[in-house]
């Protein structure tokens, strides 16, 4: 499967925790306990794809952040794309049109491969107490 | 032949708030442990309904605290800071402990020094009203047993607190999890018992169904520092 440059994905919804501190995101599938680390070039990707922006955008901005050309860019998205797909962690949406340019960096930052970190280490943490995927959104009492 | 050391006391904590509906319940379900050697503690997070009233109807079995509305994890800690016991166990107040909770969990504490905690596997089951969601939800992967790491589930020696410290107050919906979390950082050793001991009860409003964004958001950055400090640990 190759990814069409101008295709646009967003996190895929009722499962997915996700933050993002100091750049850097962590996932969180609370179906499975599973969670995920998105480190420097990665989490600026995926903080992109948050705001529904192409997978050519993301290239962008990454060979401008980033010390990488646009071309190992492109092809780096590419392929963090489809690891994200294939963990079910986004999901392609209509193409977005182009948003307004992103900050101009002063420095470009060393760069690494963004990859997708996965750990299975808390799955059993994670099984009883985070909200119980696909039930319906339930009253709550107001505590506060 | 020495004689064996006396059972020792277990605090039951039943947090509250507003859980006049089921409280008695899981009170009951306390009364009904084979294991006798307890008291029980509801700590209240500033209910405006019935729950004392509940509460009192158990007489001088059942201790009230109470404080003003502070979040579930302080509520908690206000029942830690008041019990007596060597062992310290929790029940939220719209669940359910089966008869022999107590009895295997201590089991494994007197037999086994080395452990630290012992929990038990939970099952969820949903109130009347909610009949059609239990049947959508029958074949959930959540809606088998399942291991119970939440406070509900948890009895522990009470230095454990001593050392990894009580439940995060700042915390509203993750707070048994990151406790857990430092639990197992920790390196201390916990038993899990393979058998459903505790019975979660769904209903319309329990305080895990918050499918909001806030708590999800305060997973993902309880696992967020949860990772960071194990990276900055290497």
């Amino acid at each position: 499967m190759t990814i069409d440059s101008s295709s646009c994905y967003r996190p895929c919804g009722e499962n997915l925790a996700s933050t993002i501190i100091d750049g850097d995101a962590v996932l969180v599938n609370l179906a499975t306990g599973v969670y995920y680390s998105l480190d420097g070039a990665a989490g600026a990707a995926w903080e992109m794809i948050e705001k529904g922006r192409s997978v050519a955008a993301i290239a962008q901005l990454l060979s401008a952040r980033y010390e990488t050309t646009a071309e190992q860019a492109l092809a780096d998205v590419g392929n963090l794309v489809l690891r994200l797909l294939d963990e079910n962690l986004i999901a392609q949406v209509e193409t977005q049109p182009p948003a307004g340019a992103e900050p101009v960096v002063e420095q470009r930052l060393p760069y690494r491969t963004p990859e997708l970190a996965m750990y299975t280490d808390m799955a059993d943490l994670l099984a009883l107490d985070p909200p119980m995927p696909g039930l319906v959104t339930a009253p709550t009492p107001e505590r506060k | 032949m020495s004689p064996a050391p006396a059972d020792p006391l277990v605090s039951c904590i039943v947090p509250v708030f507003n859980g006049e509906r089921y409280l008695a319940e899981a009170l009951d379900s306390i009364f009904a442990q084979t294991y006798q050697s307890i008291e029980v503690i509801v700590a209240d997070d500033g209910s405006s309904d019935k729950s004392r009233s509940v509460a009192a109807s158990y007489g001088a079995r059942v201790r009230w605290m109470s404080q003003a509305t502070a979040g579930p994890a302080a509520t908690r800690n206000l029942g830690v800071r008041a019990a007596r016991g060597d062992l310290l166990a929790f029940l939220d107040a719209d669940d359910l402990w089966k008869p022999r909770k107590l009895e295997y969990q201590v089991a494994q504490l007197r037999e086994h020094s080395e452990l630290q905690a012992c929990v038990t596997h939970a099952q969820m089951f949903w109130a009347p009203e909610l009949a059609a969601e239990e049947n959508s939800c029958r074949e959930h992967p959540r809606a088998q047993p399942i291991p119970g790491y939440a406070s509900t589930t948890l009895l522990a020696r009470r230095p454990v607190f001593d050392s990894i410290g009580l439940f995060r107050e700042d915390l509203w919906f993750a707070d048994s999890t990151e406790w857990f979390i430092r639990f197992r950082e920790a390196k201390l050793s916990l038993h899990a018992i393979p058998e459903v001991l505790v019975l979660h009860r769904m209903h319309g409003a329990n305080l895990t169904r918050r499918r909001s964004e806030a708590s999800k958001a305060e997973f993902a950055k309880v696992i967020s520092a949860a990772l960071a400090r194990r990276r900055s640990a290497r």
